[in-house]
């Protein structure tokens, strides 16, 4: 499963308790739907931690890192690439 | 008394006044008491009296207050039921409180089905009234006193599951808080916390004085930044995470209007105070706020100076320290005054049974130490809360679901500091006995999540020989010590 598949199937199943907003899909943008409070970001960034061994910086959680599935993605693989290769960070 | 009748009697000299403003609309205090009457109309329409008690199950939003105030115009009271809990979390509150009816945010309600006796009946655009299966009965002596709120709290076994307070006892606690916070209908507060957790010391407060909230949407730096300075914000409730998200904030937005920035929920990291200064200009004010007592201690004059400090006690309390270490001058923090818990839940034990144990003081099982300008420092919480990003629970609660896995024969789940969110779960598991192959990390992650809320699951699982307890057996949950070399080989 991809880390948006993966994603979005725990925000349906965690966060939206199985019931998908009419447009959601897996480019919606989570903070102008408001999908994405206070209480989700925790919860995300516990789970993405976890999930992928990665760490996420107090200056990583922004809203153009948290804003859509494509973009939580993109932040993900970054510090994927930054834990194979710490030189490059 | 009723808290309803204070929120009226504001309404009433201010009912143009806004009081809740969120990103998609705005209520005044007229707007709101509609609202309220409203729902309080179609509660007793459904049967709601005197005496229920009303589980609520509803995010943050204007409705969540519209319907905690309409619970008490109809002279019942509030449970409320997070809605980031997992499922099995939620049922749990429903076995320990006895709850009459249930009000759910519609499209959440498949989250308590399992606690509804019937359907629920839509009583608002997006709320459901649902009655529950009654797991217990309410305790002899619970409606005497007059309850507003019951708040579920899952301590260790053997220790007190839920905190009862009344209407009197709120209101002390609002007045004794406002000596120090100075509320009034010029002050905009930005709200971040969860209104399932903070809403005596605060959202009552704010209600009751004729303050305007302003609901951020979102906890990323910016979006509190650009709520604050739109509405000229007076004052934040928030946790750490809440001012370290802000405090990274890159722009130049300024917050002149701010005049309190309060923490709580957690301790406060020194860097974040920091950073939050040099990005604003402002200092935070700490503060020590306790289920059972209150808001008794709020840094509101020496922010700076006084930095790790959580000020000093309000004119309302009194505090002792009951020695524990009298070279080092750390105590127990021991106080009475106005306010004190009313009554702990299951098992049933009223105020004057909790205090007798202590002369009339209650024993927080904190330690602290008083400087010699009457200023409290936290230094040991002897209450084993874990605050995630403000998002508070006992280890126990996991403990129980670690140990529920078949190859784990106990656990131990404690705090570990983490610059982000303040604090995070970390946990010590033993093997159980015969088990050869051991699950991995993230089998034991994905076990945990089918009966945890995410921020509960611990972010590292280390297998060891044996739990550290203390010479009476109790376990040991101090970071430090626990991940000291020669502690973690399994």
């Amino acid at each position: 499963m991809s880390i948006q598949d993966e994603l979005y199937q725990l925000i349906i199943k965690r966060y939206l308790m199985g019931r998908i907003p009419d447009g959601f899909d897996k480019n919606s943008n989570l903070i102008d739907s408001g999908i994405l409070d206070s209480f989700m970001l925790v919860g995300l960034v516990s789970h993405i931690e976890k999930q992928y061994g990665v760490k996420f910086g107090s200056g990583d959680i922004v809203t153009e890192n948290f804003n859509s599935l494509p973009a939580l993605e993109a932040i993900i693989q970054q510090k994927l690439q930054q834990k194979e290769n710490p030189d490059e960070a | 008394m009723n808290l309803l009748d204070l929120f009226l009697a504001t309404a009433e000299q201010q009912p143009g006044h806004p009081l809740i403003i969120t990103a998609r609309d705005e209520y005044t205090y007229g707007d709101f008491k509609l609202l309220v009457d409203g729902l309080v109309g179609k509660l007793k329409a459904q049967g709601v009296k005197p005496g229920d008690c009303i589980g609520l199950h509803y995010p943050n939003s204007p409705e969540y207050i519209g319907l905690v105030y309409a619970i008490w115009g109809c002279g019942a009271c509030v449970t409320p039921i997070p809605v980031e809990l997992n499922p099995q979390e939620k049922r749990q509150i429903f076995q320990h409180i006895a709850i009459d009816a249930l009000l759910s945010k519609t499209n959440i309600i498949a989250d308590v089905a399992a606690v509804q006796t019937g359907e629920g009946i839509i009583i608002s655009e997006q709320t459901a009234f649902a009655r529950c299966i009654k797991y217990l009965e309410k305790p002899a002596g619970f409606t005497r006193l007059n309850p507003a709120f019951v708040r579920f709290t899952s301590g260790t076994t053997g220790t007190s599951k839920g905190v009862v307070l009344s209407h009197e006892t709120v209101y002390e606690r609002i007045q004794a808080a406002n000596d120090g916070l100075h509320l009034d209908s010029n002050d905009r507060i930005v709200w971040l916390l969860s209104m399932a957790y903070h809403f005596t010391v605060s959202i009552v407060a704010y209600l009751t004085y004729g303050c305007t909230i302003l609901l951020a949407p979102n906890a990323f730096g910016s979006t509190v930044i650009q709520l604050a300075a739109k509405h000229k914000a007076t004052l934040t409730y928030a946790a750490p995470l809440h001012y370290n998200l802000m405090a990274q904030d890159q722009g130049s937005q300024a917050l002149p209007d701010l005049r309190l920035a309060i923490v709580t929920t957690a301790a406060l990291d020194p860097a974040v105070a920091e950073a939050f200064y040099q990005r604003f200009q402002i200092p935070l004010n700490e503060t020590y706020g306790i289920i059972e007592v209150g808001l008794p201690c709020m840094n509101l004059d020496k922010p700076r100076e006084k930095r790790g400090s959580v000020g000093k006690l309000l004119p309302a309390y009194e505090a002792r320290l009951h020695t524990i270490d009298q070279a080092a001058g750390l105590g127990e923090i021991q106080l009475r005054g106005k306010g004190l818990i009313d009554a702990y839940y299951e098992p049933w034990q009223e105020r004057h049974e909790i205090l007798q144990k202590n002369g009339g003081w209650f024993a927080t099982g904190d330690l602290g130490e008083i400087d010699e300008e009457a200023y409290l420092h936290i230094r040991g919480r002897s209450k084993e809360v874990i605050s995630v990003g403000g998002m508070k629970f006992f280890p126990q609660t996991v403990e129980a679901v670690l140990e529920s896995h078949p190859a784990i024969q106990e656990a131990c789940v404690f705090r570990y500091p983490d610059e982000r969110l303040g604090e995070i779960p970390h946990a010590h598991v033993v093997k159980t006995p015969g088990i050869h192959e051991l699950p991995s990390p993230k089998d034991i992650t994905a076990f945990c999540a089918e009966h945890l809320a995410e921020h509960k699951i611990p972010a590292q699982i280390t297998f060891v020989d044996r739990l550290l307890r203390t010479a009476s057996g109790k376990l040991i949950r101090n970071a430090s010590q626990l991940q000291a070399p020669g502690n973690m080989n399994a």
